[in-house]
């Protein structure tokens, strides 16, 4: 594997001799690739210092081109100084590989979801045996910003890696659908009054909220990536009409409440799956409990970045 | 100021304990205790059960078992062994302890099925429940490692008349040879440490004197609790002003966060979120979770107090279930200290800071 850093438009160098994605913006960017992983890498940049109020600092987006035919099996990103020293997961707020050739599965003409992240950084490994495909020279796109909150720091690198499959290997294809406690949607926010893009204002104390969820197309997830703030305790997904709670995860905190990682026996990840269908009534909700002598405003997410097939699982073994 | 009428419990699931309790209450002042005449070198005793104690250095471990389970029971889900009193070969100063359940040839064996495990002072009247006995250590499923602060420990003298009770779950399944142990650790002999003093508080009702007030639906195994989310409330007050160097969390499965606010300042004081399974069943409580800190921190008297504790049972979970949510607080009587003053401590780094303490050794 070799590396490029780049600076008003950058490139991969996949050191394969495929024709090199852009990365078309001022800040410096570069993606890596072999055969095993494509690491997009955001930075260095010096962050910390905006005095915007706003809680995430946005970084311009990102283009490239997929510089060969790609199936997804897993992502893991992770915050570092351009000296290689890791840094607190708090200063990102979150990473994204979006895919704007294709239409959103639960988001009508936002680009397609592939992967996220945000502070929780969890390492994601899908079932064997499943994957994301995405064609060569598809042209991506990676998302990503910054906590203004974080500490002042110089030289940050926000990595995103994506494990691929060997080529040639039989992979069943997956699909994404995301569902949120708070809106999720750009193209049809429909956000309550305390209700922020940062998410949900929590009060202090205990803060629960539940939405409703619908699935339009009948699936079988097989993987759930869970995605919350500091303060979270619980993040659920039932089935209202079977009476059946799916997804249940409860964060790692510090003792104060901070986000430490989801642990890796709170991730869903089975190749049997379980149904989602258009008919059934869903219910997604959250628990906050945000220390009560915080006074500063602080706003809360809970969602699952569903990875699932399509139509029914099969029947068990 | 009122006695506090919730909270502080024992360790987890209480059925067989509030039995256990009982029985305490009413037998405590007949039982024969301990060989005090026993060499001091050996207080292990041959009641007729399993439960031995033996001193190895600075640690006392009491053992219970071997024994096959499922045993017999005087409760509705614990098992619980006869009772076995003891006393120390010295006086001695507990500054931490740990249980642990597995087989006679040391293998583990699976934290559910352990009920409890107590420890009783018979000497001392609770601070958190006036007329009952001085509950200063236990576990339950959670077993965690409990280490207090440096410079701190709960005295035990060697006169006081100690109780260990363990409880096993009915429905262990089939195994023999089980063996039970709480391990404590110790200050070496000669060292004087700050003394802890013990106080529980829960949002059940902990104090078995009070439980003719428990609300509907309260049994000795907790508060019921319902499919999907659920949260409970309970006002607490204390009896003593303390400073607490120590919180050791108790919960049952589901559980998902419980904490203690001070309400009068608007502070939480203690959260605690556990390590669950996906079906919320409990693995324990990462030490990072664990209140710890020799500054501590205020309890008064003249301060309301609440604990909260969130559940989250599964939509398709049948039967009943209950829930806990308990801290033992290890605390010092009177306020927390001003900046700069240190504990008595067993360390030679501390010692070296306090020349003071350091003659009592």
């Amino acid at each position: 594997m070799s590396s490029a850093a780049c600076a008003d438009g950058a490139g991969v160098d996949s050191g394969e001799g495929v024709e090199a994605p852009q990365l078309l913006n001022r800040i410096p960017a570069s993606v890596r690739f072999d055969a095993t992983a494509l690491t997009v890498t955001v930075g260095p940049v010096d962050i910390g210092q905006e005095a915007d109020a706003a809680a995430h600092a946005p970084l311009p987006a990102f283009s490239f081109v997929a510089p060969a035919d790609l199936t997804i099996v897993g992502y893991r990103v992770h915050v570092r100084t351009r000296q290689g020293s890791p840094l607190s997961r708090a200063y990102l707020h979150h990473f994204s590989i979006l895919d704007p050739t294709r239409s959103s599965t639960f988001c009508e003409g936002a680009p397609y979801l592939l992967v996220g992240s945000g502070v929780e950084q969890t390492e994601a490994r899908f079932p064997a045996g499943y994957g994301l495909r995405v064609k060569k020279g598809t042209g991506l796109l990676a998302v990503a910003a910054f906590y203004h909150g974080a500490a002042p720091s110089s030289d940050v690198l926000a990595e995103l890696t994506m494990f691929l499959a060997p080529q040639g290997a039989h992979i069943e294809p997956l699909d994404t659908y995301l569902v949120s406690v708070t809106s999720d949607c750009y193209t049809r926010y429909v956000r309550t009054a305390d209700e922020t893009e940062e998410g949900a204002r929590l009060r202090p104390g205990i803060a629960t909220r539940s939405v409703a969820v619908t699935f339009p197309f009948e699936a079988c997830i097989k993987y759930a990536y869970s995605h919350l703030h500091d303060f979270a305790a619980l993040l659920t997904l039932s089935n209202q009409s079977r009476r059946h709670t799916l997804l249940r995860t409860v964060p790692d905190l510090t003792l104060d409440g901070k986000m430490r990682g989801i642990p890796h026996y709170q991730i869903y990840s089975d190749r049997g799956g379980f149904p989602v269908i258009p008919e059934d009534r869903y219910e997604l909700s959250m628990i906050y409990y945000t220390p009560i002598q915080m006074s500063a405003p602080r706003y809360g997410m809970g969602m699952y970045i569903l990875y699932l097939t399509r139509g029914p699982c099969p029947p068990p073994p | 100021m009122e006695p506090r009428d919730r909270g502080r419990l024992a360790p987890r699931h209480l059925k067989g304990t509030v039995a256990l309790l009982r029985l305490i209450l009413i037998l405590g002042h007949t039982y024969s205790f301990a060989d005090s005449s026993r060499s001091q070198s050996d207080p292990s005793l041959t009641t007729p059960t399993h439960t031995t104690v033996e001193v190895s250095g600075d640690t006392v471990t009491v053992r219970f078992g071997p024994i096959d389970l499922p045993t017999g029971h005087d409760g509705d889900l614990a098992a619980s062994l006869p009772k076995h009193v003891f006393q120390l070969p010295r006086d001695m100063y507990l500054t931490g302890y740990k249980a642990a359940l597995f087989t006679e040839d040391g293998t583990p064996l699976p934290r559910e099925y352990l009920h409890h495990i107590l420890m009783i002072n018979l000497s001392r009247e609770s601070l958190a429940c006036p007329g009952e006995v001085y509950f200063f250590a236990g576990a339950g499923l959670e077993m965690s490692e409990a280490t207090f602060p440096s410079g701190y420990g709960v005295e035990l003298k060697q006169s006081d008349r100690l109780m260990a009770v363990v409880g096993f779950y009915h429905e262990a399944p089939p195994t023999t040879k089980v063996v039970a142990s709480l391990t404590m650790q110790m200050a070496p002999a000669g060292v004087r440490l700050t003394p802890l003093e013990v106080y529980h508080i829960g949002v059940n009702t902990g104090c078995y004197t009070k439980f003719a007030d428990r609300p509907a639906g309260e049994t000795d195994e907790g508060l019921p609790v319902h499919q999907g989310i659920q949260v409970n409330r309970a006002p607490i007050s204390f009896r003593i002003d303390g400073c607490v160097k120590y919180a050791y969390p108790h919960a049952h499965d589901h559980v998902v966060l419980f904490a203690l606010e001070d309400v009068t300042h608007r502070r939480t004081l203690l959260r605690t979120s556990p390590m669950v399974n996906r079906d919320g069943s409990l693995m324990g409580f990462a030490p990072h979770q664990v209140f710890q800190d020799s500054s501590g921190f205020p309890v008064t008297t003249q301060g309301q107090y609440e604990m909260i504790m969130i559940h989250h049972r599964p939509l398709q979970d049948q039967g009943s279930r209950f829930g806990m949510a308990n801290y033992i607080l290890y605390l010092t009587p009177g306020p927390c200290p001003q900046d700069g003053v240190q504990p008595r401590d067993v360390s030679d780094n501390h010692l070296t800071k306090d020349p003071v303490h350091a003659l009592d050794r």
